[in-house]
C-alpha cells in the first residue's frame, strides 16, 4: 500500500537536516558528561538467563 | 523480555538457520471464481469454488475464511476503531449497504464423476467466516471442495485499497478483497483469523486461480494473471496490437483514446465475459472500465523467460508526463526487481489507474489516475515491488508490516538509483535526522502490528524505519555483497511460502555469519535511540607526538559501530572505523590513535550514516 505521508516526510527530513547541519557547523568546541543509560548486558546477552 | 534473543529454538518446520524446516508444511488454496459486474447498482454477484488443502499434521472439522468486504458493514469493528477524521481506512463516511452477502455455502463431493452439494454450517463474525465440515478434513493431505455464492455493493473508497473512480467516459471499478478468501492455517498460530479493521493488510494461502468476470460488454477488464480468450474480448485490430505489445520494447498501444472517445456514446445492453487464470499466487484483482485506454510492452526476465506490462486508464491520465510512461516504468521494474532478487513469476504485470492512491496485488497494482512523473514512478514502483514482498515472499502482513512494507520501501530506493541513470534517484537521507524521528520515543516498535499502532505512526514504523534498519545493515555493518547474499538467500527460501520475523531474522544471521542480535533488538524489536559521544581527546604524557587517547562513550541503549574523523592541526584528516564490539563490555572505550602532532577536532560519524540523534556531543574541537 502506498505510503501516503512519504512527501511529508522527505520534506521534514530535508528541514531538520537543514537545520541539524547549520547547527553543527556552528558549535565550537567540547562536550558535556552526560549520564549513560547504556547496559552492555541488554545489547549484547547471547544466553537466555533464568 | 528474555534476555536471549530468539524466545524458541529452531523446530522441524522452521529452522534455526532461517530456512523451512525438513517438516515445513502449508496449506493450498485453488480458487474456481465467477463474478458478474452491474455497472449502475456497483454490486458484484460471484460464484467462488474453492477446493482447499490440508497439508498440515492436524485434522479439521471446521474452516476460517475471510469476508473482508464486511469491514464496511455499518456495525463492523473495523468502523467502531476509525477515528472521525484523519483515517484513510474504511468507507470515507459513504452511507451505503456495505458488506459480503452470502447466499449459500455448500460442500461439494464428488463420487465417480457425479457431482453433490450439501449445506453446510456457517457462522459469520465480523470479516470471518467459520465453516463447519460435515466430516473431520484429514491431516496431510486432505481436500474439501466448497462453493460459495455472494454479493456485495462497491464502496467508492474502500480503505483506499478498492473502489470506484468517475471519469467523463465511464466509472473505473478497481476490485479486490472481493470474494472469501481462505484464512492461513500455519504451525505458528494455528487458525490467522485476525480481523481486517482497515490498517493491517492480509495473510493468504497460495494457490491456482481460474477466474471468469463478466462485464458490460463495452467494459475492458485487466486482471491478476493471463487473459484466456483474447479472441473473444479484443476486436481484430486491438488482438494484433496486443500480439505486438508481446514482441515489443517500446510501448505498444492496444486501446487508443479515439477507441475510447468513439466507444463512449454507444450504448450496450449485452455483456461480455473475460477469463482470466494465474498461478501460484495468494490473491487475485481486476478492474474494468468502458473508459480504458491500453497500451503494452515486452517484460525480458534473467531466464529467457518473457511477461507483459500493461497499463489500463482513462484519457484523463493520457500523456507522456503522465501515464504514457507506465508501461515504461512497469516494464523497468519487474525486469530490475527480476535481476537483484527473484525472477517475476506472472504472465502480465497491470498498473491500473484507479481511484485508490497505491495497493498492490499479484501481478495487478492499482495507482492513483492523478500522478504523473516522479509520483507515477514513485507509486509504481513501491506498488510493484510489492510483488516480491509479499506476494513472493508470503508474510503476515496483518502482523508483521515491515516484513513487505519496510522490506518493499528499502528495494525501492535501489531500484529508483537505477532507473533511466537516476532519473528519480531520491536525495541521500541523513541519518541523524532519521535517528532523531525515528526512535522518538513516543512511537511504537517496529514489530508492533499496524492494528497496534497510531494510524499516523504506520509511515515511519511500518516503511522507512525498517527500510533504513536495512539500509544501515547493508551499507554500514554487513557491506553490500554480504547483505546482498543474505537477503536473496532470504526470498529465495521463503518464495510462495509463510515465513516469520525469526526465519529472517535467522536467515540474514546464518548467511551473512554474524550474530546481529543487538541489531535487531534496537531498531526492530525495541525502539531505542543511539546517542554515542566524544569524552574526552588527550596526549600520551601530554605529547602530542607520542599520540592521542580518545574516549567514546555509548548513551543509550542501542549500539552501533562506530566511524571518527580525526584532523590534525596541520590538516590531515585519518577516518577509523571501531566495530561494534568495542560496546560489548564497556559502555566506554578508550583507544590510542598514533597521532604525531596536535589534534584539531573529533568528529563522530561525520557522513551521518548511523541514526544518532544527539549531536551535541559528536564533536570536539581544540580550544587552542
Amino acid at each position: 500500500m502506498k505510503n501516503i505521508c512519504l512527501k511529508y516526510i522527505l520534506q521534514l527530513t530535508f528541514l531538520l537536516g537543514t537545520s541539524f547541519l547549520w547547527a553543527q557547523q556552528n558549535r565550537v568546541s567540547a562536550t558535556t558528561k552526560q549520564n549513560s543509560n547504556y547496559d552492555y548486558h541488554e545489547a549484547f546477552a547471547p544466553f537466555f538467563l533464568f | 523480555m528474555p534476555l536471549f534473543f530468539y524466545s524458541k529454538d529452531g523446530t522441524n518446520t522452521r529452522s534455526a538457520s532461517g530456512q523451512p524446516g525438513f517438516e515445513y508444511w502449508q496449506n493450498k488454496a485453488d480458487y474456481k471464481l465467477s463474478a458478474k459486474l452491474n455497472e449502475s447498482d456497483n454490486e458484484i454477484t460471484g460464484t467462488s469454488s474453492i477446493t482447499y488443502t490440508n497439508n498440515s499434521p492436524d485434522s479439521m472439522s471446521f474452516l476460517w475464511m475471510y469476508l473482508d468486504q464486511n469491514l464496511f458493514k455499518e456495525d463492523s469493528r473495523g468502523n467502531a476503531v476509525i477515528p472521525i477524521t484523519g483515517s484513510r481506512n474504511g468507507a470515507q463516511g459513504e452511507i451505503f449497504d456495505g458488506g459480503h452477502k452470502i447466499k449459500s455455502v455448500k460442500i461439494v463431493t464428488s463420487v465417480k464423476g457425479i457431482s453433490t452439494e450439501k449445506e453446510a454450517k456457517y457462522l459469520i463474525n465480523d470479516t470471518r467466516m467459520q465453516v463447519f465440515l460435515p466430516q473431520e478434513l484429514k491431516s496431510r493431505g486432505g481436500v474439501v471442495t466448497i462453493k460459495i455464492d455472494f454479493s456485495f455493493i462497491s464502496p467508492k473508497e474502500g480503505s483506499d485499497r478498492m473502489g470506484i473512480l468517475g471519469t467523463k467516459n465511464g466509472k473505473i471499478f478497481s476490485i479486490a478483497q472481493w470474494y472469501p478468501r481462505m484464512c492461513v492455517y500455519d504451525d505458528i498460530a494455528g487458525w490467522n483469523t485476525n480481523p481486517y479493521q482497515g490498517a493491517s493488510e492480509f495473510y493468504m494461502e497460495y494457490g491456482d486461480f481460474d477466474v471468469s468476470i463478466t462485464v458490460p460488454a463495452n467494459h475492458f477488464v485487466v486482471c491478476s494473471g493471463e487473459l484466456i480468450n483474447v479472441s473473444e474480448v479484443y476486436t481484430v485490430d486491438q488482438q494484433k496490437r496486443f500480439s505486438q505489445a508481446k514482441q515489443s520494447d517500446k510501448t505498444v498501444v492496444i486501446r487508443s483514446k479515439e477507441e475510447v472517445l468513439t466507444a463512449v456514446n454507444a450504448t450496450t445492453k449485452t455483456h461480455k465475459t473475460w477469463h482470466f487464470k494465474m498461478k501460484n499466487s495468494r490473491d487475485v484483482a481486476w478492474a474494468s472500465s468502458a473508459s480504458f485506454i491500453l497500451d503494452g510492452a515486452r517484460i525480458n526476465l534473467p531466464s529467457g523467460k518473457k511477461s507483459l506490462a500493461i497499463s489500463a486508464y482513462p484519457v484523463e491520465s493520457e500523456g507522456n508526463e503522465a501515464w504514457g510512461r507506465s508501461t515504461e516504468f512497469t516494464k523497468a521494474l519487474i525486469e530490475n526487481y527480476s535481476k537483484r532478487w527473484f525472477e517475476y513469476p506472472y504472465p502480465t504485470a497491470i498498473n491500473s489507474a484507479s481511484i485508490v492512491s497505491g495497493m498492490e496485488y499479484p501481478g495487478i497494482v492499482f495507482s492513483s489516475y492523478k500522478d504523473k512523473g516522479k509520483d507515477l514512478w514513485d507509486t509504481a514502483n513501491h506498488e510493484f515491488g510489492h510483488i516480491w514482498f509479499p506476494m513472493i515472499v508470503g508474510s503476515n502482513e496483518r502482523l508483521f508490516a515491515w516484513m513487505d512494507e519496510g522490506f518493499n520501501t528499502f528495494i525501492n530506493s535501489l531500484s529508483s538509483d537505477d532507473f533511466n541513470n537516476g532519473e528519480y534517484k531520491d536525495k541521500p537521507v541523513d541519518m541523524h535526522v532519521i535517528g532523531l524521528k525515528y526512535t522518538n520515543p513516543d512511537l511504537e516498535t517496529v514489530m508492533s502490528s499496524p492494528d497496534n499502532m497510531k494510524e499516523a505512526n504506520i509511515g515511519d514504523l511500518c516503511y522507512r524505519k525498517p527500510s533504513v534498519g536495512l539500509v544501515i545493515l547493508r551499507e554500514q555493518v554487513l557491506g553490500a555483497e554480504r547483505f546482498d547474499l543474505a537477503f536473496r538467500t532470504y526470498i529465495d527460501r521463503w518464495a510462495f511460502k509463510h515465513p516469520a520475523p525469526d526465519d529472517f531474522f535467522r536467515t540474514v544471521e546464518n548467511v551473512a555469519g554474524e550474530d546481529l542480535s543487538w541489531f535487531w533488538r534496537g531498531w526492530f524489536v525495541n525502539n531505542w535511540r543511539l546517542d554515542q559521544g566524544i569524552n574526552s581527546v588527550k596526549y600520551v604524557d601530554d605529547n602530542p607526538k607520542l599520540g592521542t587517547l580518545i574516549t567514546i562513550e555509548n548513551f543509550e541503549k542501542m549500539v552501533m559501530p562506530v566511524v571518527l574523523d580525526i584532523k590534525t592541526k596541520s590538516g590531515k584528516i585519518s577516518r577509523l572505523k571501531l566495530p561494534v564490539e568495542i560496546w560489548q563490555r564497556n559502555k566506554d572505550w578508550t583507544f590510542k590513535h598514533n597521532s604525531t602532532e596536535e589534534i584539531e577536532s573529533v568528529v563522530l560519524d561525520p557522513d551521518h550514516v548511523f541514526p544518532d540523534y544527539n549531536e551535541s556531543n559528536n564533536a570536539w574541537k581544540s580550544v587552542k
